[in-house]
């Protein structure tokens, strides 16, 4: 049998759903923001030990590596150490000019973290240490590339989310653009209904 | 379906406006320094006539480290409330300039026209700059008897952050350093 017309209309029901669906998506939205913006920054690595008794006496300067402790990894020479040191400053915003990296930056600041990075390398350092002596310093804005985590999330999953409720959306119309068809049909279905039973 | 509109207007907008208020309550050019509660590095470095400052021969002593230049517009604007400073708490707080990428010649010109609040120690190679996470001068870095930078200040520093900061550092019992 055919439905009778106390039943809802199937373009109310779908309008419904469709709102449900949105509201579910920006309840989650907010939701992961609030949670993103509750959430305590990660802890760093301990890269901070306090200075020993005499330690950086030798000489007029500072010395990274009291601070970075033991080298990782190997220490690096000649073109390795050019395509690392290269790598790294890729990695790493010109504090100056923030809109370049210090491989891309002329500035004065950027050619000292460079020379940082170039000598902390050719000590065995490795990317990640040189790149967490950096972010330890400048904090987490001096990362071109944010880490995927708090608020940073949001950056990350929104184009994602976006594309699948779009994506979403869309089916649900093409759904309704071809159901469309039969509900036109519809008083004439109910007319040939009504006179085969009569 | 202009609820419906609406709602997918809502639904889209609110998020992004939530996000942009978030945005609006920072100040781009502050960046919070992440190494405030944390020792403060330590470097061995010289002034103008070759004296050689350590700073861990200062702890048990609060310490402001201001890294300025003459370039630097703010740290003219700053540098009387540095003297004013300097002079209050003579013996008490151990003021040291750090300069910032800028000529000694120009540095000592500066102090012999408008006086000077303490050494002006030469950061050759920017490296200290760097320790301290430096984005550009001013910046002063407050620290405690322990070795602890308590505060920072971007820009001029201004009277109000100086006295508070400077009571708060004076206020730490100096039995309580370790």
């Amino acid at each position: 049998m055919r439905r009778s017309g106390s039943t809802p209309r199937p373009d109310r029901r779908r309008s419904t759903s469709s709102a449900v669906l949105l509201a579910l998506f920006a309840a989650f939205f907010f939701a992961a923001a609030a949670w993103a913006w509750a959430q305590p920054p990660a802890a760093q690595p301990d890269l901070l030990p306090p200075p020993a008794e005499g330690e950086g006496r030798q000489g007029l300067g500072i010395e990274a590596s009291h601070e970075l402790g033991d080298p990782l990894g190997r220490p690096l020479a000649g073109a390795e150490l050019d395509q690392a040191v290269a790598g790294v400053a890729a990695e790493i915003r010109c504090p100056k000019c923030q809109a370049l990296s210090i491989a891309d930056s002329g500035a004065q600041s950027a050619q000292a973290m460079r020379e940082q990075a170039r000598s902390l390398l050719a000590a065995g350092y490795t990317r990640e240490q040189v790149v967490g002596y950096f972010e330890q310093r400048y904090g987490e804005f001096v990362l071109l590339k944010p880490r995927a985590r708090g608020l940073n999330l949001i950056v990350f999953g929104a184009p994602a989310s976006i594309v699948l409720v779009g994506g979403l959306l869309v089916v649900r119309r093409l759904r309704r653009r071809r159901q469309g068809g039969d509900e036109a049909l519809e008083p004439y279905l109910q007319q040939v209904e009504q006179e085969t039973t009569t | 379906m202009n609820r419906k509109v609406l709602l997918v207007g809502l639904g889209i907008a609110a998020p992004l406006l939530l996000l942009l208020g978030f945005g609006f309550r920072h100040d781009p050019q502050i960046v919070e320094s992440p190494l405030i509660g944390k020792p403060a590095p330590n470097f061995r470095l010289a002034d103008l006539d070759g004296n050689v400052v350590d700073l861990a021969d200062l702890r048990g002593q609060p310490v402001i480290i201001n890294f300025w230049a003459t370039y630097c517009v703010p740290c003219w604007v700053e540098h009387p409330l540095l003297m004013e400073g300097a002079r209050r708490w003579h013996g008490q707080i151990a003021f040291l300039g750090i300069v910032f990428q800028d000529d000694p010649d120009l540095i000592e010109e500066f102090n012999a026209e408008n006086g000077s609040w303490g050494p002006s120690l030469v950061d050759d190679g920017g490296r200290v700059a760097i320790a301290y996470g430096v984005y550009g001068p001013p910046e002063t870095f407050f620290i405690d008897r322990d070795g602890v930078i308590v505060d920072k200040a971007i820009g001029a520093v201004s009277p109000d952050q100086l006295l508070d900061v400077a009571n708060r550092l004076l206020a730490q019992p100096a039995e309580a350093t370790g």
